[in-house]
């Protein structure tokens, strides 16, 4: 009741302290948690109250009255107890209530009241926080008349408004001016500019407003005692000073040259003029992302050579990797712009110079997932910046390397391997089977253990199949193939792989075979044989997969072959016509060439390859095996005519009956295997007479030894019967 | 049972000199109403105009300083109302009407019915007496440096050092030196009532805080300069009124006051 109506006075807030301090002793079971909800409620409730009554005293134009209920409702604000949480609460609470109150400052004007006296009358407030408070509200009305320059009333708001030197209370204060004044600051366009001032005054006003929340926002950190704690508080006020950033970008008449001219280094010396931790990474990481990227990248030296030299305890690392990731999306975006711009400034070179010093600087101590972390953040913006440029790519993989040597004696932690798995693969989706020409790339690999080297080479695999890129060079094929080892061989015995993961893993192989061309035959050879080797020395389970996807390649090849033998060593399509065949170029030039083949390459070395890999697979899969060994029939047939193989033929074919009989043990499978030998000898084209005879018969004698009751079935072997006889009579 | 009735003429009637001049003339008219009672008797009506300083705490000590006098009606009896007129024409207004705590300075207007059978009839009717005064020549500034060794340093300024009374206080604090932590700084205004006893002649002093208006919330660092800007309209004010009639003086005093975490109060 005393503070009702004697208006609180700081003697008597003195007393209260007291008080309350007593209280709180005396209170001691109850926690500091129970004690703020308390506190707050019963704030939270003299605020509505009050703010009641200054309505229904501003429903009856009772000016008077409103200020003195506004005034007590205002006082709640001191507050001295809350915390930063809950005063934002309670600071909300009030915003929301002020804004009755500024529309019937607005009405009074309507109805004539001066400006100037309203200015005046509230300043009249004994105690400090309503009175500013009511200030700041009268003063963007007062502005909003255009009877004063807007800048005039700005500027002495900004003044008064530095009786408030509590962190907390100063800091809302200021925070509340920011928002009333937000549609109010002359800018250019705007009804303010001109009289009211200019859009250099509003920068002026709210720079000046961010140096004073600053040093509040510090002040807060006060002595070593709770540090931990304060610096959780500070962090959740970060916004309230953050806006002043956001204010700022917000100004139109702030263009790119005002930014760098003016904005920018103000705002640096503001950040350097202290060497508080939180407040320089915060700040710092606002003015990367209020501001435009386009306006960040032309000042981007100015911009790292700062970062670089903040307090070291800052995560500078953190605010470039922001930066670089918000540059990546922008380059993402704007493709052209980003060319015209990389053309003026070397900005790969700008990062690297400084992020090379950072690593230099605090190498020693920061650790390696974090370095990596910003390598990797610098990768992608590499990567979305200068698509084609691996050399910067290289560069970049080569000072992880260096990290990574430096780390050598020590295991590397989990998120480290995660990093450098990125590091591996980012590249490959635009740059794809470029990488193997990255002389780094393998190094860094290195450092991988097994199961994230073969993660990568699944990665390296996919980007290749997906791009269809061809595999027409055995070296490139040689470097791929040192780099998907994890998937060719099994290293050391890991633990369980989920069956279906080594299936895929396995067809991935099997489809870089597919990848295989070239114009020249020899070169197909070689690179053919480049991947039987690996393979040959794999174990079954993976030859199981990789076997069969050679042997149709190779099949191709004795296509490719044929059919080179038929345009009688002359292949490819129209191009420049030239003499002598280069057997050793790198790429297939498409030139009508008369080309030697190496002697080593003929059917039959093809050939007994084929054979040599069914061979293999029909011991561990005998069903498998047969139809290789049909499909190489049919090959061979296809190539031959003159049947110079006929020997090697019979062999194979008596091979796959010899299966037949001896392995095929279910009577359904056997049936359809059959039936399907049938269907093969049919075109087959490459057994002499006789030998093809003793085949015929042994397979009728096969087909008459399937004893089926269905009629339809027995129609088919019937049939098969009928086939065989007649093409016999048409050998 | 009587009525007795001073009134004041209408404004335009009161003659006003110049400003220079402190010389009035003090006319108005009194007015007596019989009410039930037929008769009056008396032995003689008069009018006074007095100036008079009253100790609150001191009665003895309280005297009037002017005093002029009129004789409205010898001894005799009234039968009837009857209206007076009457004028002083030559008043000097010396000092300025006061009303304070402890000391006041009243004009006032007495009429006095005599009675030899019972006590007189007296009625006062105060009015107010306002000196204006010229601005000062002298257009002087308040500006200090005050502290506590290691402690608080701070320098100070005001505007002027004679203010009028819709004035305003318009000043800074400049912190040179903080070391305590200080909850809040407060502008007060004083007054001091400063007054003759009548034993012994001594002056006694009584202070009076009339505003204490808050101008900082929170501890500033070393370098802060604090805003004061104080309406002196919201404060009851009257002039500084120097040794008046010897018997008093009424003086204003701005007083800075901070108050640190303990409560303890420094001040200038």
């Amino acid at each position: 009741r005393c503070v009702q109506e004697t208006g609180i006075n700081a003697e008597y807030m003195g007393i209260v302290h007291q008080i309350k301090q007593s209280q709180k002793v005396f209170l001691e079971g109850q926690t500091m948690d129970d004690d703020q909800e308390i506190k707050l409620e019963e704030r939270r409730k003299t605020v509505r109250e009050q703010a009641y009554y200054m309505k229904k005293a501003i429903d009856t134009a009772n000016l008077r009255d409103a200020l003195r209920y506004s005034t007590y409702m205002l006082n709640e604000l001191k507050a001295p107890e809350l915390s930063p949480k809950n005063y934002y609460i309670l600071y909300m609470q009030v915003f929301d209530e002020l804004r009755v109150l500024e529309s019937a400052f607005r009405e009074e004007y309507r109805r004539g009241r001066r400006m100037a006296d309203l200015y005046e009358s509230v300043q009249y407030a004994q105690n400090i926080i309503p009175r500013l408070y009511l200030l700041v509200t009268a003063g963007a009305v007062y502005i909003e008349t255009n009877e004063v320059a807007a800048k005039d009333i700005l500027n002495d708001l900004l003044e008064m408004i530095k009786g408030v030197q509590h962190p907390l209370r100063g800091l809302f204060l200021r925070y509340y001016f920011l928002k009333m004044c937000k549609d109010k600051l002359p800018d250019e366009g705007n009804e303010y500019e001109g009289e009211g001032g200019t859009f250099k005054d509003a920068v002026s006003i709210i720079l000046g407003n961010l140096e004073e929340m600053n040093k509040l926002w510090i002040r807060m950190q006060g002595s070593s005692s709770n540090r931990v704690k304060r610096e959780k508080e500070r962090i959740d006020l970060k916004v309230l000073v953050g806006e002043n950033i956001v204010r700022l970008s917000g100004l139109q008449g702030v263009t790119l040259e005002i930014y760098t001219q003016e904005v920018l280094p103000k705002l640096l010396e503001i950040i350097s003029s202290t060497k508080d931790v939180i407040s320089q990474q915060y700040l710092m990481e606002c003015i990367v992302t209020a501001f435009p990227d386009e306006y960040n990248l032309k000042n981007l030296n100015t911009l790292l050579e700062r970062t670089g030299s903040l307090n070291p305890n800052c995560d500078i690392k953190a605010i470039y990797i922001s930066l670089m990731d918000r540059l990546a999306d922008f380059s993402e975006e704007n493709k052209s712009e980003i060319e015209n711009i990389t053309q003026d400034m070397d900005i790969f070179q700008m990062f690297k110079t400084n992020i090379d010093n950072i690593i230099e600087e605090q190498g020693q101590t920061m650790e390696l997932r974090k370095l990596l972390d910003l390598q990797v953040a610098f990768l992608n913006f590499t990567l979305k910046t200068y698509e084609k440029r691996t050399d910067y790519v290289n560069q970049i993989l080569k000072s992880c390397v260096v990290l990574c040597e430096k780390q050598s004696s020590t295991s590397f932690d989990e998120d480290s391997l995660k990093n450098i798995v990125k590091l591996l693969t980012y590249p490959l989706e635009s740059l794809s089977i470029t990488i193997l020409s990255m002389d780094e790339y393998p190094n860094l690999m290195n450092y991988l253990p097994f199961t994230k080297r073969k993660e990568v080479a699944v990665k390296i695999c996919q980007a290749v199949i997906s791009t269809r890129h061809p595999l027409n060079n055995l070296t490139t094929v040689n470097q791929l193939l040192s780099f998907i080892q994890p998937l060719l061989k099994e290293e050391q015995s890991f633990g369980n792989q989920e069956p279906y993961e080594f299936e895929g893993e396995q067809q991935l192989v099997a489809r870089l075979v597919h990848l295989v061309e070239n114009n020249h035959p020899d070169k197909v050879f070689e690179i053919l044989n480049a991947f039987r080797q690996p393979f040959e020395a794999a174990d079954e389970k993976r030859q199981f997969y990789t076997y069969p996807s050679l042997i149709f390649a190779y099949i191709r090849l004795a296509r490719q072959l044929k059919i080179y033998n038929e345009t009688q060593g002359t292949y490819k399509k129209a191009g420049n016509a030239e003499e002598g065949g280069e057997e050793n170029e790198e790429e297939s030039e498409p030139q009508e060439t008369q080309a030697y083949l190496k002697p080593e390459l003929n059917f039959k070395v093809v050939f007994e390859i084929i054979r040599k890999l069914a061979d293999s697979i029909a011991s561990g899969n005998a069903e498998l095996g047969i139809k290789l060994y049909l499909d190489i029939l049919q090959i061979i047939s296809e190539c031959d005519p003159q049947r110079e193989h006929d020997e090697f033929s019979y062999e194979i074919a008596e091979a796959a009956l010899t299966l037949y009989e001896d392995e095929i043990s279910d009577s359904e499978t056997k049936r359809v295997i059959i039936l399907q030998i049938v269907g093969v000898f049919q075109i087959l084209n490459c057994f002499s007479e006789e030998n093809y005879d003793t085949l015929v018969s042994n397979i009728t004698q096969y087909l008459s030894l399937i004893h089926i009751s269905e009629p339809t079935r027995q129609a088919e072997i019937s049939y098969a019967v009928f086939c065989l006889k007649k093409k016999k009579r048409y050998v | 049972f009587f009525f007795l009735m001073i009134r004041r003429p209408p404004r335009s009637t009161q003659s006003r000199s110049s400003a220079a001049s402190d010389v009035y003339k003090r006319q108005g008219q009194v007015s007596i109403q019989l009410g039930k009672n037929k008769k009056l008797e008396h032995t003689g009506i008069r009018v006074e105009l007095i100036g008079h300083i009253e100790m609150v705490y001191d009665k003895a000590g309280s005297s009037d300083f002017t005093s002029m006098g009129r004789e409205l009606e010898p001894t005799g009896v009234l039968f009837q109302d009857k209206t007076y007129n009457f004028s002083f024409p030559k008043f000097e207004k010396q000092y300025e009407s006061y009303y304070g705590s402890s000391v006041k300075l009243r004009y006032f207007l007495r009429v006095t019915i005599n009675r030899n059978y019972a006590t007189k009839i007296i009625k006062e009717v105060d009015f107010a007496v306002l000196v204006p005064a010229t601005e000062p020549e002298i257009k002087k500034d308040i500006q200090m440096e005050v502290g506590i060794e290691d402690c608080l340093h701070i320098e100070f300024e005001y505007s002027k050092a004679q203010y009028h009374l819709k004035d305003v206080v318009i000043g800074k604090v400049k912190f040179m030196l903080v070391r305590i932590k200080i909850k809040y700084m407060e502008l007060c205004i004083v007054k001091q009532e400063k007054y003759l006893t009548g034993q012994a002649n001594q002056t006694q002093t009584e202070n009076e805080t009339l505003q204490k208006f808050e101008v900082m919330d929170g501890c500033p660092n070393k370098g802060d300069v604090i805003p004061i800007r104080l309406y002196l309209a919201g404060s009851d004010l009257t002039p500084t009124y120097t040794d008046v009639s010897n018997k008093f003086s009424v003086k204003y005093y701005l007083n800075l006051v901070l108050v640190d975490s303990e409560d303890r109060r420094y001040f200038k």
